[in-house]
């Protein structure tokens, strides 16, 4: 798979996401649920800040004519993901623990939505630092 | 780890993005090689050396090793 069809399929993936989310705010928020209609639109800008860092850095590499992946950024990919699924063990426990206290039949979500943000911004701190070991 | 790549890349006139490019990966990465943060695979300490026209034990070496 080249640089370009693996960006678009990235690109069509995050939209889908965005417009999920979107989507799911203000199901919320026509139902009167102010709060989880908050979380959920921050989640979209967050989502979209996210978005446009990337494309800026999409758009650099293709100007540079340098690939969008290297060893480098998969090593540090690597690394993101084992993190994240060992924090991830600490998280599960503590939503277990927490669990009379948070939303009915939101622990999957909040759990699968805590390792994605570990591993995003694990990925980041690894590649900002530049060392991965 | 120590690496000579700034040194080399200097003498032949290469920015890390020229560089980056001969040997296609990220300018980060070229960064982070000369900085001595990131420890290659041996795939890429051979194209870098390649692309300086080195061999890998005269780019990459540890303090205190025998010179």
């Amino acid at each position: 798979m080249n640089d370009t069809t693996r960006t678009a399929l990235k690109a069509a993936a995050v939209s889908l996401l965005i417009l999920t989310m979107a989507l799911l705010g203000y199901t919320l928020w026509a139902r009167g649920k102010v709060v989880e209609s908050g979380t959920a639109m921050g989640i979209v800008i967050a989502l979209v800040v996210f978005a446009a860092f990337a494309l800026r850095n999409v758009a650099k590499s293709a100007r540079q004519g340098l690939p969008l992946e290297d060893e480098f950024t998969k090593r540090a990919k690597a690394s993101a993901a084992s993190f994240a699924f060992y924090a991830s063990l600490y998280l599960w426990l503590a939503l277990m623990y927490f669990e009379d206290y948070l939303p009915e039949h939101r622990l999957p979500g909040l759990a699968i939505l805590g390792s994605a943000l570990i591993f995003g911004l694990r990925y980041l701190y690894l590649v900002k630092r530049g060392r991965v070991d | 780890m120590k690496t000579r790549i700034k040194e080399l890349r200097a003498r032949y006139d290469l920015t890390q993005e020229d560089l980056a490019r001969k040997v296609g990966v990220r300018r980060e990465t070229i960064l982070f090689l000369e900085k001595g943060k990131y420890n290659p695979s041996l795939k890429l300490a051979h194209d870098v050396a390649q692309a300086l026209e080195t061999t890998i034990d005269e780019l990459f070496f540890f303090e205190g090793d025998p010179r």
